[in-house]
């Protein structure tokens, strides 16, 4: 559990852009992009699901994220997210300001 | 925009979005399960495991639908529904409340906007405030010189208003015209639609005009009605009077001339200088000229015909400052004329004269007030907001008392937890809803009233209204009904939020003791209602009785079967002399059902004028005035007047014998007490020679005009054909029954005379009911605002009782079971209405002796006291209160006692 990193230890709207990130790649249902981000960050993010699901309802809200039904691997129905090209925007967006706020760490750590 | 667009598309598809929900995270726990199974728990462990992971479903769910939806949107949807169902569960409360908004809301816009017609609507001019009337006639020659030197003007311009016979392609029909200085559009700041308006070049040569010879402004009313806006009629060439003139514009729509809003509408205006030409009445050389040394003689408002003038203040300039100034040039312009033959009494009583300047931008008729007039015009101004009264009053009654039967409810909901705010919201809704509806059915009630009152009040002959519904009122009343409404909806809201919540819930015996308190707001309303709407009744009363009691009024001869038909010799080709009179008066014998016909100026124009008396007992100055009439031969006799002495007029009486006149028996009493009059002679002065009459006959007394002081009926009739040129005729006809066929056989003399001559038919009630119209329209707005009082204040008592009755449905219920009968509950249910009732009558009946003094002047035969008035109106308010109070004791008396006992 020590190495989980909880929702609230996140640096605050990296949950947006994780999720935006990990729907560049594909269509995905909720659960498989809570398990990519689990799997892609080697278990150190886990995303829970009292987060995921009112993000995914919020950035529905925003236009950045559309969904529409379909079918897993293993044949059962589910609610795929995709991203809208207004979602591209903002992962771009996101994606620049996190790369700012990361140099900027980097910068403070090595004079440290 | 976009958010709001999806979040609506939510709010519509809610389930489906439930649905979806549910699906996706059953979803994910079946997921989540399976990877804990593989993960090596077993199934039931791996569910739970996944479950707990997931954490609470419902609080995830609730915090993506508030995400989504709009929150106060679904509260109001909620408040709404909740809101109607409140309201359709008591339909009686609903349907009162409703409509007393809808009636105070439509009625009060309706009069208003009447009231905007007829007393406060501005002309459609450029700055109208700085329109002022002079009503001073003066002479031409006079008004040039006012008009050239005064300093205080931007414009003068001077207005004869005319009946005229236009024609069009060979047809003639009547029309309302004027004739204006050059200068008038000008000054009013009126430019053509179409064409142009007259200028001062159209205006300069007496019976000519100006360059382009005769031309004529028209109305775009008139263009509409008989040119069907046919924009060829710019150059159209009409006859006006039988005199050709080129129209040359169309005024703008709005615009009806400077008279104001409820005189006739103008149709056709031609410059004055034609005058000569088109309406040679026989003071237009006098007016013109300003000869014979009678220029600007006391009198004057008769001298020359009524022309009143209308003139601009330049900006800056008061009307005082106007007055002064004009007065100064006009005692100037009257020095300039004295010397010639002016006697030294006219000098001195000209010295005395002066113009009076009163504000015009209403218009020249309009209604100005002054003396008692304005006093009336208050009165009739306040009765809407009476009215208005009446209905706020009501709304917030029942709402009160509906506040009252409610307070258990709001404390059992504070009690389960509604916040204050919500609850407060809650009724606000419900106001609000009430508002809507009522307001929603007075808007439409507004304009259907408008005409309603329209038709009832106005008359196509003495009162012109153009009434639109105003909008400014119609939100004014709208604001001020909905803001009592939702004010006083809030009462219980407000009420509960500071009331103690447990004396609240434990007071079952609210409804044991409503209706016990003496003076609760409700009541006090009620009273007040009944205290309003008692002096509008007892005024429409008082005033019907007048028209009544003028109608009834012993004229001296029998009105029945008496037709008059009047023309003015207007367009007529053959030359306005006694020939033409001669004429008519031949023709005229033998129509078919006819016993009598006789001839005179129209019975409406007699002049109460200086006379001296040869020979005649002395009297005070002041007293040596007489009526003059018109009369030709045979007007005696048709009109029923008999001879008591001498002889009558005859043909032979034309205007080549000497003057005679008849006289009289008042006048032979007054100035011949012991003489007898026959052969002595009557001088009326007169501008140029003074007339003078012999007498030759004495006639019995008669009052046409009824009301009029007995003074009125001493009247010296003089022969028609003696006082030439005559510009009217009347032809009396006694019928000897049916007057039916005898209108068209008279019609088709005058036509076989003159094709040009229009004729205007009438009784001789008919003709007087004009003259009291005043009395008639406000009579009929009395009673109708009367009525709609009444029945506001009876819908606030039906819905006071009807609460009171549905409070104490507990107490009515025990008496029931104790023994008590129907009648009993009526009676004591119908007690409490009659009290109410009473101590508003006693109140109303003290108010409207105060307000009814104020309609005093118009009253004929009948005192602000009559016993009868007073009984009627007060008996029909306690038939129709009582009426209104019955209803809901009758509900009362048909509760099932067990029913009843085991309410709430």
């Amino acid at each position: 559990m020590d190495k989980n990193i909880t929702k609230s230890e996140l640096l605050p709207g990296t949950l947006d852009m994780l999720i935006l990130r990990t729907l560049r790649r594909g269509p995905l249902h909720g659960y498989g992009i809570a398990q990519h981000i689990q799997q892609v960050s080697d278990d150190v993010l886990q995303v829970e699901e009292g987060s995921l699901y009112p993000a995914l309802q919020r950035m529905q809200l925003q236009g950045w994220i559309a969904s529409e039904w379909g079918e897993t691997a293993n044949n059962r129905r589910a609610r795929f997210y995709r991203l809208t090209p207004a979602g591209r925007k903002q992962l771009e967006r996101e994606v620049a300001g996190f790369d700012r706020i990361l140099a900027a760490i980097a910068r403070v750590m090595g004079t440290a | 925009m976009m958010q709001l667009r999806r979040r609506l598309r939510f709010l519509f598809r809610r389930a489906e979005f439930e649905r979806a929900l549910d699906e996706e995270m059953r979803f994910h726990l079946d997921m989540r399960t399976q990877e804990n199974m593989e993960a090596g728990l077993p199934p039931e462990e791996a569910r739970w495991a996944a479950l707990r992971r997931f954490g609470n479903v419902m609080l995830l769910k609730e915090v993506m639908r508030e995400m989504w939806g709009l929150r106060w949107l679904e509260t109001l949807w909620q408040d709404l529904r909740y809101g109607l169902r409140m309201l359709r569960r008591s339909p009686a409360f609903t349907a009162v409340a409703v409509l007393s908004l809808a009636l105070g809301i439509g009625a009060n816009t309706a009069i208003f906007s009447i009231m905007d017609a007829l007393l406060m609507r501005m002309l459609p001019v450029k700055n109208p405030e700085e329109l002022v009337c002079l009503r001073t006639s003066v002479s031409f020659p006079a008004y040039k010189k006012l008009r050239d030197r005064n300093q205080s003007f931007s414009g003068l311009a001077v207005i004869r208003f005319m009946e005229t016979s236009i024609t069009v392609n060979g047809e003639a029909e009547p029309a309302y015209g004027q004739m204006v200085t050059g200068n008038y559009y000008a000054t009013l700041g009126v430019n053509a639609v179409l064409g142009r308006a007259l200028s001062p070049e159209d205006d300069q040569v007496p019976g000519v005009g100006g360059p382009q010879g005769p031309v004529a402004v028209i109305s775009y009313d008139y263009w509409k009605r008989r040119f069907a806006l046919d924009p060829s009629v710019v150059g159209k060439a009409v006859t006006i009077n039988g005199v050709p003139v080129k129209i040359v514009g169309v005024t703008p729509p709005e615009f009806f001339g400077a008279m104001g809003g409820t005189d006739k509408p103008v149709d056709i205006t031609v410059p004055i200088m034609l005058q000569p030409r088109v309406y040679p009445v026989g003071t237009t050389a006098l007016w013109l000229n300003g000869q014979q040394g009678s220029e600007l003689e006391y009198d004057g408002s008769d001298e020359y015909g009524w022309r009143p003038m209308i003139a601009r203040l330049k900006p800056g300039v008061t009307m005082a400052q106007a007055q002064a100034e004009l007065n100064v040039l006009f005692q100037q312009v009257l020095a300039e004329r004295a010397g010639s033959a002016m006697d030294e009494r006219r000098q001195r009583e000209n010295a005395e004269r002066k113009l009076e300047l009163t504000p015009a931008g209403k218009g020249l008729f309009a209604m100005v007030p002054e003396r008692p007039t304005a006093l009336l015009l208050l009165a009739v101004m306040a009765a809407p907001g009476l009215v208005l009264l009446i209905a706020c009053a009501n709304v917030a009654n029942l709402l009160l008392a509906r506040a009252a039967a409610r307070q258990k409810e709001v404390a059992v909901r504070l009690a389960i937890g509604a916040g204050r705010s919500r609850l407060i919201r809650q009724f606000l809704t419900e106001s609000v809803l009430l508002a809507l509806m009522g307001g929603a059915i007075g808007v439409a009630l507004a304009s259907w009233g408008r005409n309603l009152l329209l038709a009832w009040i106005s008359n196509s002959e003495f009162l012109f209204l153009r009434a639109e519904t105003d909008t400014r009122a119609l939100v004014f009343t709208a604001a001020a009904t909905m803001a009592a409404g939702i004010m006083f909806g809030l009462a219980p809201a407000f009420r509960a939020a500071k009331a103690n919540l447990a004396t609240m819930l434990k007071d079952v015996g609210v409804s044991a003791r409503a209706g016990r308190r003496r003076w609760e707001p409700g009541k006090v309303l009620v009273v007040a209602q009944v205290a309003l709407s008692l002096p509008l009744l007892i005024g429409a009363g008082l005033l019907a009785r007048s028209i009544q009691n003028m109608r009834s009024f012993d004229t001296g001869f029998n009105r029945e079967n008496l037709l008059l038909f009047t023309t003015e010799f207007l367009g007529s080709n053959k030359p306005r002399s006694g020939a033409l009179i001669k004429e008519i008066g031949e023709r005229m014998v033998g129509i078919p059902g006819a016993r009598a016909v006789g001839l005179s100026h129209p019975p409406g124009m007699v002049g109460w004028m200086k006379v001296s008396v040869e020979g005649a007992a002395p009297l005070p100055e002041g007293e040596m005035f007489a009526s003059r009439f018109l009369a030709g031969p045979g007007y005696l006799e048709a009109v029923g007047i008999p001879l008591l002495a001498g002889r009558d007029l005859s043909t032979r009486d034309n205007e080549n014998a000497p003057k005679v006149c008849v006289v009289s028996a008042a006048l032979a009493g007054k100035f011949f007490p012991n003489t007898n009059p026959i052969g002595r002679r009557l001088t009326f002065p007169r501008p140029g020679a003074d007339y003078q009459a012999e007498i030759v006959g004495v006639v019995k007394d008669v009052r046409p005009w009824r009301g009029a002081e007995a003074k009125f009926s001493r009247t010296a009739y003089c022969p028609i054909l003696q006082d030439l040129p005559a510009s009217y005729l009347t032809l009396e006809v006694r019928a000897a029954g049916n007057l039916a066929p005898i209108i068209p056989e008279v019609r088709r003399r005058f036509q076989d005379i003159d094709r040009n001559l229009l004729l205007d038919v009438k009784t001789w009630d008919a003709l007087t009911d004009g003259m009291q119209f005043d009395r008639i329209w406000l009579s009929r707005l009395a009673s109708g605002l009367g009525m709609l009082a009444l029945l506001l204040a009876c819908v606030g008592l039906y819905g006071l009782m009807a609460y009171s009755v549905a409070r104490r449905t507990n107490e009515i219920g025990i008496r029931m079971a104790l023994g008590a009968e129907r009648g009993d509950v009526i009676r004591m249910v119908l007690r409490e209405t009659l009290w109410l009732v009473l101590i508003g009558i006693a109140v109303g009946l003290a108010a409207s002796q105060a307000l009814t003094k104020i309609i005093s002047s118009m009253l004929f035969g009948v005192k602000t006291t009559d016993l009868a008035t007073l009984s009627v109106a007060t008996a029909l308010l306690l038939g129709v209160a009582l009426f209104a109070g019955y209803l809901p004791a009758r509900r009362a008396s048909r509760l099932d006692p067990i029913v009843a006992l085991r309410h709430e």
